[in-house]
């Protein structure tokens, strides 16, 4: 039962929480009138509800507007629940003037609801004597009018009278200048129609870089106005006037300068010379030497020094006039720059070194150079002093040297092309000396081939030579029939002995020993029917083989029969043996 | 058979005598000397008098008579580098590069030592109109071989004829006389013998297969077919050089040394042969 009271006492909350829906919104500010210096609170409220979307500002184009977060609030009053969120938002105006902001639209259910208008009136800070306001920015020219690279001195002054905090300073667009920065910022007390103030002074040396009119835009410094809180008793002290003890409070505003405008002159044409190298200012050149009195070939350094206030980024090397009393090495510049809060200078540098040839007093040549003097509105002369130095002659060991030194680098010179051209012609016969070009002459190839035939060729001879040592069937082959060749003279001794049986003899003998050597066996004692069984074993036309056969059997019959052959048959005989065995010597290789 | 061998042996050194013989003295046997493709009628001049003249034309500021001259002589087989160096300058003092620069490249073909020549090719393509890169594979070659480069044809054939006969002469030995010391010799000889071959290889290619050539003309057209009516890639003024990689009719295909390839028509172009420099057709200086 308890726990239904319960319940239904909750869905009347709810329902009632829910019925005061009746969703709103309001718009609204913390001032409706300002100046340009002050920053104003937008706050829109949503009544009745938490879960509603984020309102719609219309656009604002003449406030800088920055989101300042949400907080959400629930009340309860004589049991009747409102809920609701502020949206915050801080406008900074860009103009003065009457503007309507609003009104901010929200979306719920499909449904449009709009806030209220509110009429913003923005009035000039400058309607207010400044030495009557608590807090300030002035920014000031040392001159307006200046030359192309003059230097203008830029002074930025915060004054303040009371305590302010998270100052933070937006410098303007320095378009067509060149910024160089003064030292640190200053603070000093000063007074004003009887006011004491606290001043912040910030220094710039601006160079124009061009002619024409330049415009320099405000100045814009951020900072909140710490104010005391009335109801403090207890803790008065200034101490305790930092919002973090929860005494004071702060009011954001926005400062703005005045804007500048530069009528920039172009530099006068009338007195510039070629020794002019961009220099505006105020310089002077001072010249030093590290010795006066030294040998040849001993070193001394030479420094120029530009010095002034001015662009000094600008210098340059003024030049040196060349000298055959000197050889002379370049060292790199240095440029040391001076930023104090007087102006913009420093000094340039330039160390040469010098190694005298001669020996005597010897004049250093002086260096010139011009530059634009502002003040006097003339370009002027910078010549540095004309200096000597003596130069005593060395010992004779270095003078060695020197002559040594001189020959090899200080007396020589680049060569100068004057001209270019070709090389002349030949003239010389040699020219008409016929020289052709043919790697396909057939000298080539032979002169080519002959190393290998006769590399091939020895390698073959060698092994011929090894297998007649080593072979002795392959020996006898080979001589077999040479040596028959050996025996001809003799037959044909006994060709015309008639009656004789030595023609057969010889010639059967002749016949079988080459058979013999060719078949490496002995030939001697060979019968035709060993020799037919032995050729057989070779593939041998049979003809030739009868053949062999038939000229065996006849010789042997004319050696042991008696039976005689006329002088042209024992010639036919012996041109047919002679044949045989030149036919057999091919046929039979081992 | 010893009539045989000896047969043999005698006809080899024969062969020897005649190719090692001396030169014949200047003038006297030219026409021997004439290629099929040279041959044509000489006036009946000394090739010393006419040699003389053309010095005599050029000192007198006679260059076109002195190149004409130059050609005539090379023309009737006098094919010596000191002739074509003498054609390139005399090209030269004419204001045709491409002529000179194809002519310098020819004698450099007879005379890669020469100096002069070097001098007078650099300067004579430092005046050429168009920036042109050089093949970096065949300047390594030049760098590194110096004898490919240092070497002409001929010089760098006898080089591997001598050393080819070493190689054979040392492998013979060889087969004598075993000795490990021996063996690194002969190892060394003959690793010298086939890089010097693989040089000459390359070179005959070079001389051979891989022709380039010489724009001869004031500015022409390089176009993307064998044909007038192609479109036109790119421009090549007097002296370009290039590579020719095809023929076809009167046209050719080429490759400059970035890798840029085109069509060009062929009497536009000299051709760093030495068959096809001076042209029998052009009438020499007078074109």
């Amino acid at each position: 039962m308890g726990k239904g009271k319960i319940f239904l006492a909750s869905v009347i909350l709810i329902i009632q929480v829910e019925n005061a829906h009746a969703l709103s919104l309001t718009a609204k500010v913390d001032k409706t009138e300002a100046t340009l210096e002050d920053q104003i609170i937008l706050t829109l409220s949503i009544e009745g509800t938490r879960r509603a979307g984020k309102p719609m500002l219309p656009p604002l184009p003449d406030f800088d507007m920055i989101p300042r977060g949400s907080s959400t609030r629930m009340q309860i009053i004589n049991g009747t629940i409102t809920s609701g969120i502020d949206y915050n938002y801080l406008l900074i105006p860009k103009k003065t003037g009457t503007f309507e902001i609003g009104p901010a639209t929200i979306q719920e259910n499909g449904e449009t609801i709009a806030s209220n208008t509110i009429t913003l009136r923005i009035a000039s800070s400058g309607t207010r004597p400044q030495a009557t306001q608590d807090v300030f920015i002035t920014t000031t020219v040392s001159s307006t009018s200046p030359y192309v690279n003059e230097q203008i001195i830029y002074t930025f002054k915060l004054y303040r009278g009371v305590k302010i905090a998270n100052a933070s300073l937006e410098n303007p667009s320095f378009e067509g200048l060149r910024v160089e920065p003064l030292g640190k910022e200053q603070e000093y007390e000063t007074v004003m129609n009887g006011r004491p103030f606290v001043v912040t002074e910030i220094r710039q040396a601006l160079f124009p870089t061009r002619e024409g009119t330049l415009e320099i835009g405000p100045a814009k410094l951020q900072c909140e106005i710490v104010m005391r809180s009335r109801r403090r008793g207890l803790f008065d002290d200034p101490f305790f006037d930092d919002s973090f003890f929860g005494f004071s409070r702060s009011e954001p505003k926005v400062l703005h300068s005045q804007p500048i405008t530069l009528h920039v002159k172009p530099l006068p044409t009338e007195g510039k010379t070629p020794l002019f190298g961009g220099l505006v200012g105020n310089f002077n050149i001072t010249t030093t030497l590290s010795k006066r009195q030294l040998s040849v070939g001993d070193t001394t350094t030479l420094t120029f020094t530009i010095k002034g206030s001015g662009n000094i980024r600008d210098a340059a090397s003024p030049e040196f006039p060349p000298s055959t009393d000197f050889k002379v090495y370049d060292d790199k510049p240095t440029l040391a720059v001076q930023d104090s809060g007087e102006g913009f200078g420093g000094t340039f540098t330039i160390k040469k070194a010098l190694v005298p040839l001669k020996e005597g007093s010897l004049k250093v040549p002086s260096v010139a150079f011009t530059y634009f003097h502002p003040e006097l509105g003339s370009y002027e002369l910078c010549k540095s002093t004309p200096l000597s130095i003596e130069v005593l002659p060395t010992s004779d060991k270095e003078k060695l040297n020197l002559v040594e030194a001189l020959g090899t680098t200080t007396s020589k010179e680049e060569i100068k092309i004057l001209g270019k051209d070709i090389l002349p012609i030949n003239t010389s016969l040699a020219a008409l000396r016929p020289y052709r070009i043919d790697p396909w002459h057939w000298g080539y190839l032979v002169c080519f081939s002959f190393p290998l035939i006769g590399y091939v060729g020895t390698v073959l001879m060698k092994k011929r030579k090894e297998r007649l040592e080593e072979d002795l069937g392959y020996a006898r082959s080979k001589s077999a029939l040479k040596n028959f060749n050996k025996k001809i003279p003799l037959i044909k001794k006994q060709l015309k002995t008639e009656g004789s049986t030595e023609f057969y003899r010889l010639t059967s003998k002749s016949l079988k020993d080459f058979l013999g050597d060719k078949l490496n066996i002995t030939g001697s004692a060979l019968t035709p029917l060993e020799v037919e069984h032995q050729l057989l074993t070779l593939t041998i036309l049979k003809d030739k083989i009868e053949e062999t056969k038939s000229i065996l059997h006849t010789l042997e019959t004319g050696q042991f029969a008696f039976e005689r052959h006329s002088l042209s048959e024992k010639e036919k005989l012996l041109k047919q043996v002679k044949e045989l065995t030149r036919w057999l010597d091919k046929k039979i290789r081992k | 058979m010893l009539v045989k061998k000896t047969r043999i042996l005698s006809i080899i050194a024969l062969g020897l005598f005649l190719f090692l013989r001396t030169d014949p003295v200047p003038g006297q046997s030219q026409s021997a000397q004439l290629k099929p493709s040279h041959s044509q009628t000489i006036e009946a001049l000394d090739t010393t008098t006419l040699f003389t003249e053309a010095n005599k034309r050029y000192k007198e500021d006679n260059y076109s008579d002195a190149a004409q001259l130059y050609e005539k002589l090379i023309l009737s087989g006098v094919q010596n580098g000191e002739l074509y160096y003498n054609l390139g300058n005399s090209y030269f003092k004419m204001g045709m590069l491409g002529k000179a620069i194809l002519s310098y490249r020819l004698a450099e073909l007879y005379l890669p030592r020469d100096q002069d020549l070097k001098t007078n090719l650099v300067y004579a393509r430092e005046m050429t109109k168009d920036k042109l890169e050089s093949r970096p594979l065949f300047s390594f070659l030049n760098e590194f071989c110096f004898w490919y480069s240092k070497l002409n044809l001929t010089e760098l054939l006898i080089v591997f004829l001598i050393l080819n006969g070493l190689c054979w002469a040392l492998a013979l030995i060889k087969i004598f006389l075993r000795n490990e010391y021996y063996n690194y010799l002969f190892l060394i000889i003959l690793s010298i013998t086939v890089i010097v071959s693989i040089s000459l290889g390359l070179k005959l290619y070079h001389h051979y297969y891989s022709i380039e050539g010489v724009v001869v003309a004031k500015e022409i057209s390089v176009r993307a077919g064998n044909g007038i009516n192609n479109t036109p890639l790119f421009q090549l003024h007097d002296g370009a050089e290039f590579k020719i990689i095809e023929h076809q009719g009167a046209w050719s295909k080429i490759e400059l040394g970035d890798g840029k390839r085109g069509w060009i028509e062929n009497r536009w172009i000299g051709k760093c042969q030495l068959e096809s420099w001076p042209a029998l057709t052009s009438s020499g200086a007078s074109t």
